[in-house]
């Protein structure tokens, strides 16, 4: 068997269009990796109308995050809000003398320059809670009354019984309501901020891993329909092991094949960024990623469920190529319906149907996201309330091996024509 | 040890491809002659376990093959018509991966492969990418393969299509010399590469068997009306239209000799000569052509006298 496998690998990875499809997204993870952190950039606090790029902004924003690092308590939040709130008028614009939007700039604006350029990542964190839609710090400020201590964690906890209670994108049944505010319970309070721009720019990109799983559609798309147009059907198909242990190895190289270059692709991408942002922070909950994150998890923990849902989303789709594939003749076919599958979901917006969420959330593009992933989103099923991640990771495998033994079955009652 | 085809029945939507066809091979060497279309390699997959039948069945050693499986398949060789191959395979690797197919060990496979390589002359190439291979080559890698497991049953579709003569004549060779103690069962359209290695020849037209026996026994049948004469090219001409012309050989001398397969002189120069394997063809296939309308009804009746003689062979 080991010997088989290895020369359906042989066949898999010496085909042209596996090659070029390989290198590609080598190459593109490669782009994608390196744009991100050039395209980085902060403000130097040390001197007005002067920004930072690439590697130089990632060391500034690190200085910043390690410079608030520790527990984000009530009080601690509410100092920090305070402070932002000096520069933002009851309207939740700049006032005038710190507006730095424009030039002439204000006449105190170094003041706004330096707190901003220490503490945006932080406010933005600290003012979401208390966000509706898309707003900006400042107006959202505006409307946080921090005469008295805020109560930043009650805020959170009144944000997820509200998305709860609406009746959006997403609907809950009580059972469903009763499992999230269980779980919100659950997380640690406060939460330990600091820096981790490896891990959280992970999450922000990590829905580029779909071109992954284009490379492996490629790859795997003629892996039994190539036999059927080289005519090497017959020979093999009348051999002892032709009908039996010869789909299994093909399905094995399959996995193999998959399994690598997923990994490799993750992994080079994981790396590049954890090069380069550093791998600090790996313990840090990811509620500063997501403060109304219900999940308590580590930022690390998140990017590795991340990769592993992605890893069986790339299985998943890996099995219905090779079922198409031991059906369909054409490779162009299996690489369309690979292709909507990935991609697709992808221009679909956001739908008031909660249904129609909830099946957009199954495809690889929405799975890979960590706002959806990681958001409330679950499957009742009766009274048994079923998390995403867990969901996903179940309905992946099934299909994964559905498709696996169709496409064995099939390929052994196959017709040489 | 037997193999025994059952009405075996192959049906594309209307068309028949293989009808009701029953025979019993024991070890030996079968040519399967026929037309293009008369279900020759329909016939084959059915044997080879590649294609289902509509109908019928195959039996090895009185066991269905569909439940024998692997166990069947372990004691088959199959060189399919128009076959492929891995292009960046090397002769070596092709050999290897399809040992492993047939159930040999790696030390096996590695003394099978070389052993055959070396009987159909491609030891020299044996690290040679396939795609470099001439048509020849791929041929004798394609037999190669099919006897890498010692096989019981070798079934060949048209091996020498594409050959030139040489190689066809080299083919053959290698094929008596690998057949001992097998059933080969050998398709061609190609009569001259069955007449010297068959033990005996399976006719196949419209999807049946019309007639089977020993090439003497064949030929047999028609001995009598086979014919040579010489007559003017314009009389060659004549008879080529209205009649089952083998060959025309127009000499130096302005004539022109034709050999004729017909139930009554051609002509009145006309003599009897020995029929070949080439005669019965022409003889059993002259409908299809539409030669021969002067003499069809003794042309129908002489291939119902073959048919008569081997019994019929659709069940």
């Amino acid at each position: 068997m080991g010997s088989l496998i290895g020369y359906e690998l042989k066949k898999m990875l010496s085909r042209r269009e596996s090659q070029v499809s390989i290198a590609a997204v080598m190459v593109f993870v490669a782009v994608i990796a390196i744009f991100n952190i050039t395209s980085q950039y902060a403000l130097d606090p040390k001197e007005m109308d002067t920004e930072f790029e690439g590697t130089a902004a990632i060391a500034q924003n690190k200085a910043n995050a390690e410079a608030l690092a520790g527990p984000i308590t009530d009080e601690e939040a509410t100092e920090t809000l305070r402070e932002f709130k000096e520069f933002v008028g009851p309207d939740g614009e700049v006032k005038e003398e710190y507006r730095m939007d424009r030039k002439p700039f204000g006449e105190k604006t170094d003041e706004y320059w330096g707190f901003r350029a220490k503490n945006s990542a932080l406010v933005a964190l600290l003012t979401s809670p208390w966000m509706q839609g898309y707003q900006m710090p400042e107006s959202v400020a505006a409307t946080i009354d921090t005469t008295g201590t805020v109560d930043l964690y009650g805020q959170v906890r009144s944000k997820i019984a509200s998305e709860l209670d609406a009746n959006g994108a997403l609907s809950y049944n009580d059972e469903e309501r009763a499992f999230w505010s269980e779980k919100a319970q659950g997380v640690h309070t406060p939460i330990e901020y600091g820096y981790a721009g490896g891990w959280e720019g992970f999450l922000d990109l990590a829905q580029f891993l779909i071109f992954a799983m284009l490379a492996v559609v490629i790859t795997c798309a003629s892996v039994f329909n190539g036999e059927y147009r080289a005519k090497t059907d017959a020979i093999l198909l009348s051999t002892k092991f032709g009908k039996s242990r010869l789909g299994r190895a093909k399905a094995a190289a399959s996995v193999i094949a998959a399994s690598a270059i997923y990994w490799a692709f993750t992994l080079v991408f994981l790396a590049i960024l954890l090069v380069f942002y550093g791998a600090d922070g790996a313990g840090l909950p990811i509620q500063i990623y997501n403060i109304t994150c219900t999940y308590g998890i580590s930022l690390s923990a998140a990017v590795l469920i991340c990769c592993l849902i992605g890893y069986l989303a790339t299985l998943a789709l890996l099995g219905i190529v090779l079922a198409l594939s031991a059906k369909i003749n054409s490779p162009m076919g299996i690489l369309a319906v690979g292709v909507a599958l990935i991609l697709v979901p992808v221009f679909v917006p956001t739908m008031t149907n909660s249904i129609a969420n909830h099946i957009i959330y199954l495809f690889p593009c929405d799975a890979l996201n960590p706002f959806s992933l990681f958001d409330m989103v679950s499957y009742a099923i009766g009274p048994v309330v079923v998390e995403l991640p867990v969901f996903l990771a179940a309905f992946y495998l099934l299909l994964f091996a559905a498709g696996i033994t169709l496409a064995i079955r099939t390929f052994k009652r196959h017709q040489v024509a | 040890m037997e193999l025994r085809l059952d009405r075996l029945t192959k049906q594309f939507g209307s068309h028949i491809a293989v009808d009701r066809v029953s025979f019993s091979f024991t070890p030996g060497v079968y040519g399967l002659l026929g037309a293009n279309g008369a279900g020759k390699t329909t016939l084959m997959r059915m044997i080879c376990d590649v294609m289902r039948p509509t109908s019928g069945s195959v039996l090895f050693g009185g066991i269905p093959i569909d439940q024998l499986g692997d166990g069947y398949r372990a004691r088959l060789g199959y060189l399919p018509q128009d076959f492929g191959y891995y292009p960046d395979f090397t002769a070596c690797d092709f050999m290897m991966y399809l040992a492993s197919l047939k159930g040999l060990t790696a030390q096996q496979a590695k003394v099978r492969t070389r052993e055959l390589l070396e009987v159909v002359g491609l030891a020299e190439a044996a690290k040679r990418k396939v795609k470099t291979f001439s048509g020849g080559m791929k041929q004798r890698l394609g037999i190669a393969q099919a006897v890498l497991n010692d096989p019981s049953v070798l079934v060949l579709d048209e091996p020498t299509a594409g050959l030139d003569p040489k190689e066809r004549v080299r083919f053959r060779n290698l094929i008596s010399s690998l057949a001992q103690d097998k059933i080969v069962i050998l398709s061609t359209h190609i009569v001259s590469d069955v007449e010297y290695i068959a033990d005996e020849i399976l006719v196949m037209r419209a999807g049946g068997i019309v007639t089977t026996g020993t090439v003497d026994e064949i030929t047999g049948d028609i001995r009598g009306c086979v014919w040579e004469c010489v007559v003017t090219p314009r009389e060659a001409d004549a008879m080529s239209a209205s009649l089952t012309v083998g060959n025309i050989h127009y000499a130096q001398d302005g004539s022109a000799i034709v050999r004729v397969v017909a139930q009554q002189r051609p002509h009145p120069s006309a003599r009897t000569v020995e029929p070949t394997l080439e005669d019965v063809y022409l003889y059993l296939f002259q409908e299809q052509s539409g030669c021969l309308p002067v003499s069809q009804t003794k042309a129908e009746t002489g291939q119902d006298a073959i048919a008569r003689r081997k019994g019929a062979h659709r069940g």
